[in-house]
């Protein structure tokens, strides 16, 4: 006897409804079920993930360990050609700083130690839009908020907070494609906004075709209208091109920084007081 | 309640195991692999109706507690893993290791197919993926490694969970 399968047993049914429903909840994106859950999930998740990531990292370190071994050799040789030609270089920087500490108070720009940071580390990633986001393992506790610039050591910009639990925090990197940050450039003092290009690397967008733009120059944060702080280095302009509809120009922002390499970062709390 | 404090469990290591450890090591894979891998393992072990039960909790912790809020790949774990369902009815792979190479390979087109919509949605069709074409071998690797890791979670956690129900069932204490 032939067994018949009701409507709701059918396979093909049944994937298809519940992808219906998921479309709509992605459409939609009910904000009820996402407080409580992340909440919860974020705080038992917390400990764990903090024995984790260690021993990723750790892993990761290791694995390019292993695989540079062979370049060792021609790498000395290179550092001891590099050593030599940077201690040229220094004599040269040191003039150089003078001029720059110069540049950066007619630019009105806040020195980089001027700000108070609060150390954190990368303790999960996202791969879904291939690696726009990190979560870290400071939060609330400690005074984060949302909005907050993050950066490196050497005060270059990765991104900025999106979301604070009370343990952990979630960082929109600039490559993101929905991270807008408003820049300028140090030499020619062009205008832009720096966006996240389909998560794959970072451009300096909307300057208008009245600004000089050129490759090489720096971009730093403007800090106008968010918390970004001014002054945060964002990276090196290549590629000075139009925009498809010609209206505006664009460049790639060379950052000097690898995002898929982030093991610790540093959020920007706030500006320390300063006679600037 | 044992069941459900078990099954909570296994959620809680797979997705410590995706955001902090394959998320780091593997941040060029562009696809929660272990969401997929799990998804494929019930549908293989439990069938596609009971696999849904578990899948869809698990995409809707891992899209609020990861990129904070539900994403479009989840549709797409639904769908691959139906496929494999309707496949795992016609083609009959007795060797773990054939069916985790197999598997394996439908993983990896499945991970192309993605980013290649991925890719069109945003405008850059080729970029995202000829990102993971490049890596294709060490993509291969990492999918079969982890295919053949979260297997051997999934099936123990599976087998302590059958012998749970059994018990209940039988009223052991």
């Amino acid at each position: 006897m032939a067994i018949r399968k009701t409507f709701l047993q059918s396979k093909l049914i049944v994937a298809v409804l519940c992808m219906a429903i998921f479309s709509f909840l992605v459409y939609f994106q009910p904000r009820f079920l996402e407080t409580p859950v992340q909440f919860i999930g974020s705080s038992i998740l917390w400990p764990i993930q903090n024995f984790f990531s260690p021993v990723a990292f750790e892993i990761q370190d290791a694995r390019s360990f292993l695989s540079s071994i062979g370049d060792y050799k021609r790498a000395n040789e290179e550092l001891e050609k590099e050593r030599m030609r940077l201690l040229a270089e220094n004599a040269r920087l040191t003039d150089v700083t003078r001029d720059n500490d110069e540049l950066r108070r007619e630019l009105g720009l806040l020195p980089r130690d001027k700000y108070n940071f609060k150390a954190a580390t990368v303790i999960g990633r996202d791969v879904s839009g291939l690696g726009n986001w990190l979560q870290i393992d400071q939060g609330k506790s400690v005074g984060i908020e949302s909005g907050m610039a993050v950066v490196v050591e050497a005060g270059v910009l990765v991104g900025t907070v999106e979301e604070v639990e009370l343990l952990s925090a979630r960082v929109k990197l600039l490559s993101n494609a929905e991270s807008i940050i408003n820049a300028v450039t140090l030499d020619t003092n062009a205008e832009g906004v720096v966006r996240g290009e389909h998560g794959l690397g970072v451009v300096y967008d909307m300057v208008q075709q009245s600004e000089n733009l050129k490759n090489g120059d720096t971009v730093v944060t403007s800090g106008l209208g968010q918390k970004t702080p001014k002054g945060l280095l964002v990276g090196t302009l290549q590629d000075v091109r139009l925009t498809d509809d010609k209206l505006f120009q664009r460049a790639t922002i060379s950052s000097p920084v690898r995002f898929d390499h982030l093991r610790y970062v540093f959020v920007v709390i706030q500006e320390k007081e300063t006679d600037i | 309640m044992k069941i459900a404090f078990y099954y909570g469990i296994l959620f809680l290591f797979l997705l410590v195991l995706q955001f902090s450890f394959l998320n780091i090591l593997f941040s060029f894979i562009s696809i929660p692999l272990v969401l997929l891998i799990a998804g494929i393992i019930w549908t293989l072990r439990l069938g596609f109706h009971q696999a849904l039960w578990l899948l869809i909790p698990l995409l809707f912790f891992h899209d609020l507690l990861g990129p904070g809020k539900l994403e479009i790949f989840s549709v797409l774990v639904i769908f691959f893993v139906y496929v494999v369902s309707f496949l795992s009815r016609r083609v009959l792979l007795e060797s773990v290791f054939l069916s985790t190479m197999v598997y394996s390979f439908f993983i990896y087109l499945s991970i192309i197919l993605y980013t290649f919509g991925l890719g069109w949605y945003r405008g850059d069709m080729w970029g995202y993926t000829a990102v993971i074409l490049s890596q294709s071998f060490e993509l291969l690797l990492v999918i079969i490694g982890s295919f053949w890791f979260i297997r051997g979670v999934i099936l123990r956690f599976q087998k302590k969970i059958d012998q749970l129900r059994s018990d209940s069932a039988l009223m052991i204490r």
